[in-house]
């Protein structure tokens, strides 16, 4: 993999040692086991899939539901199961189509959860359903005794688009002046840091916070670059290793550090991914290339293209709607803004049954999670959800028709608590869905 | 490998010049073990030890008035037990280590009390006063039932007390209710030193430091105990519910006592929030020094500090203005309680949402995109 193959002339079909998609492919099922072991062990299955009352699911997707206990626990076991499976290349297709079905299944039942990193994990494992990460080194090739070392080159082009397009899309969310004048939030969180051991000190400067605001943009614009340079590709991988370290060491982000570790090592050459590889398989002999027939791109082009397509433009939605991102969230999830606001909200609601003339404070905490409720709190779309829910509980407790209103307040990057949701607004009558979100106060009032 | 370095130069180079000197050698300037400390030595620990010899004292009161059931000696059981509650609403605010391990708000000061289940407990004598299902009908709301709710003049307390068949069941459920509080304090009070080190140890704002404790604490009991249930349960609270009152459901109903706890539980919050030592008027490092010193400010640019003390001394002096027990007051739909209602409202979102984000604290340790 070099820079050149970037040239007009791709031949997306042009055949390559599997080697780096082999590394890639072990990587990720690995990694993925230990998500899921680690979640299950911190009893998050039970804490965010089991225990809450009420979920919030994304918009056309309320079918899919909470399996409850022990059907959450049997569902994370298939996904670890399916994980070692893509790990080991066995039984790979069906591994990795029940990895993605599972895993984006369970990201699908609430919202409060979604996390760019999740949405990273889902398409990645739908990318490895495409390609024969399994061809060598693997269970299948040796159940099959047959292995077979080439691929065509877009079937590791694809986890390497993919990967530029989540550091690009970061970087390019951080150009902006909260995060380059003000250094924010940088500024109000890595204080809170100060109990961090060697480097705490640092922190209680605002100096830091604007290194670090200045480095991470210029990291996330400009890694994936240097990564397919041969020439810096050390450096630069070096530089991964001690970013996403850092990061790790100071947010409560979880695996996803380790992961963008392991994942980037794709960037590196064939020939050092076959040295890897040649430590456990010494004795195999790679014949000549042969031909992967199967694997010729053909008309998944097109379906990749718009594949890719929808994900460059996704991340710009926003200006569709008008007012400020941070403020009305409305195009803000699955565009790889990450680590780029400090926002916390308040609410309470007030639910009025008119023909009974009755009325009730609703405190959120009553049915929803200490991490639903903050979630729920900065999210318009969510508040939206929570007052259908109370609407329906209230109207079939009463037999009348509910109305819903919420005094609410949100502060985003510590610019002071303002009002956020329009008080004299019945959420109950809003409808759910792309429109504009005109209820939501303007952030400049 | 040359243009690495230029390319890292010209980078550095708009770095420096992007942050000015003023912003670039600023520096948070707090010392969050002292803050801590002082939370913890001059703030939480006398108020735990204040606590523990009120509720002594009508310990001692209850067992005089049980040997001796006179005006004098009910009298004397009465002004404990207020001191005592008054005592209370300080330790509410710092619901931390050991007072939060025995839950002391739930254990000592769930209002309304079950009338019904204190008499009906009394009755059959086969309660168990910490059993869940007593809650209602124990800690101080049930002592002011007892010593407030069962007659209307001395003298009929003391007739209920005196009775020939029940007055001593009553008496035993008298002294039980206050051996209960008891135990509770003397397990906050044997339990705080041994946290004390794990409490300011952890100079960082994650799920269980000092810090994420203190203020979530905070937020809970303004919120939730102070705001609601002193005041807007009971008055109607929001003007949009429409006049709901519930005048019954004030802290301390019978002896009319809610105005003067409502207003020593804002003081409380004001003082612990200023990390005022337990008192006395000695201003030491508090969530305000803090606030100061990360430049936090509301929307209007004041000092967010000074807007949270502002606001709630606001509050207070509402309270001071009336007198009348909150139960009378509460029965007139939108009366001036709800005034306070509103004024204390205006310090939530000052609370929670500008203080928690200014401090950056955490409610869980489940992971997260920084969103």
């Amino acid at each position: 993999m070099t820079v050149t193959n970037w040239s007009l002339k791709y031949r997306p079909n042009q055949l390559k040692h599997i080697a780096p998609l082999a590394t890639f492919r072990v990587a990720f099922g690995v990694m993925m086991l230990a998500s899921i072991i680690r979640f299950w062990a911190n009893g998050w299955i039970a804490k965010q899939y089991i225990e809450p009352d009420f979920y919030f699911p994304y918009y056309g997707f309320e079918w899919i539901k909470s399996l409850g206990d022990p059907g959450m626990y049997i569902l994370f076991a298939l996904m670890g199961i399916s994980a070692i499976g893509i790990a080991f290349g066995a039984f790979y297709r069906f591994s990795a189509s029940l990895f993605f079905l599972s895993f984006t299944y369970v990201e699908l039942i609430d919202k409060t959860n979604y996390l760019n990193h999740y949405y990273f994990v889902s398409i990645v494992a739908f990318l490895l359903i495409l390609v024969p990460a399994n061809q060598a080194y693997s269970f299948d090739a040796w159940r099959k005794k047959q292995q077979s070392f080439y691929v065509p080159s877009w079937t590791i082009d694809v986890i390497i688009i993919q990967l530029c397009i989540v550091y690009f899309f970061a970087g390019l969310a951080k150009l902006q002046s909260d995060w380059l004048i003000e250094a924010l939030p940088l500024k109000i969180w890595l204080p809170s840091r100060v109990d961090t051991p060697l480097i705490g000190w640092l922190f209680d400067y605002k100096f830091t916070a604007y290194v670090f605001s200045w480095f991470g943009a210029f990291y996330d614009l400009t890694i994936p670059f240097f990564l397919l340079w041969k020439r810096t590709r050390v450096i630069a991988y070096l530089t991964v290793i001690a970013f996403h370290f850092m990061t790790a060491a100071l947010f409560q982000i979880g695996m996803f550090p380790y992961i963008m570790v392991l994942s980037t090592l794709i960037f590196f050459s064939e020939d050092f991914h076959k040295r890897l590889w040649n430590r456990f398989f010494q004795n195999i002999q790679v014949p000549e290339i042969q031909s992967s027939k199967s694997y010729k791109l053909g008309i998944l082009k097109y379906f990749l293209i718009i594949f890719f397509g929808i994900q460059l433009l996704l991340p710009f939605r926003y200006t569709l709607y008008p007012g400020n991102l941070f403020w009305t969230e409305q195009g803000y999830r699955f565009s790889w803004r990450v680590m780029l606001m400090e926002k916390v909200g308040y609410s309470e609601f007030t639910v009025e049954i008119p023909d009974l003339n009755k009325s009730f404070k609703v405190m959120p905490q009553q049915y929803l999670t200490a991490v639903q409720e903050k979630m729920m709190n900065t999210q318009p779309d969510m508040i939206l959800q929570f007052s259908h829910f109370l609407r329906d509980i209230y109207q079939e407790e009463f037999n009348a028709s509910a109305k819903v209103f919420v005094e609410s307040y949100a502060a985003v990057n510590g610019k002071g608590s303002r009002p956020f949701i329009d008080p004299n607004i019945n959420l109950a009558s809003i409808k759910r869905g792309y429109q504009h979100k005109n209820w939501v106060l303007p952030y400049n009032q | 490998m040359r243009h690495i370095k230029y390319l890292f130069f010209i980078f550095l180079l708009t770095l420096f010049t992007a942050c000015d000197d003023n912003t670039g050698s600023e520096k948070v300037d707090f010392d969050r073990e002292a803050f801590l400390v002082n939370m913890a030595d001059n703030v939480i620990k006398p108020s735990i030890l204040n606590f523990a010899s009120e509720v002594e004292g009508i310990s001692v009161a209850s067992s005089s008035f049980a040997t001796n059931p006179s005006l004098e000696s009910l009298n004397e059981l009465r002004s404990e037990f207020k001191e005592a509650w008054l005592a209370y609403q300080h330790l509410a605010f710092v619901h931390v280590g050991p007072v939060s391990s025995v839950n002391l708000r739930d254990r000592v000061n769930i209002f309304p009390t079950n009338t019904e289940l204190i008499e009906q407990n009394i009755n059959n004598q086969d309660y168990i006063i910490g059993s869940a299902s007593n809650v209602a009908a124990k800690g101080f709301p049930a002592i002011d039932y007892l010593l407030f709710g069962t007659g209307a003049s001395q003298e009929e307390v003391l007739s209920y007390f005196g009775d020939p068949d029940l007055g001593e069941s009553r008496l035993k459920y008298l002294s039980d209710v206050i051996a209960d509080i008891q135990t509770a304090s003397n397990i906050v009070s044997e339990g705080w030193d041994p946290y004390r080190e794990t409490f300011i140890s952890n100079i960082g704002t994650d799920v269980g430091s000092g810090t994420s404790l203190l203020v979530n604490e905070y937020n809970f009991q303004f919120d939730i105990r102070l705001k609601n249930a002193k005041i807007g349960f009971p008055s109607g609270g929001n003007p949009r519910t429409g006049g709901i009152v519930s005048p019954q459901s004030v802290e301390a109903y019978f002896s009319g006592w809610s105005g003067d706890l409502a207003k020593e539980s804002v003081k409380s919050s004001i003082e612990v929030f200023k990390g005022q030592a337990f008192n006395s008027t000695t201003d030491g490092l508090g969530m305000d020094d803090y606030l100061d010193a990360l430049n936090a400010i509301d929307r209007n640019e004041n000092p967010l500090s000074t807007s949270i003390i502002n606001e709630s001394q606001a509050a207070l002096d509402l309270m001071e203005s009336i007198n009348a027990p909150y139960s009378e007051l509460a029965a007139n739909e939108g009366s001036n309680l709800v005034e306070v209602y509103n004024q204390l409202q205006i310090v939530i979102p000052l609370i929670k949402v500008d203080m928690t984000s200014a401090l950056s604290v955490s409610i869980t340790f489940q992971d997260n995109d920084g969103d």
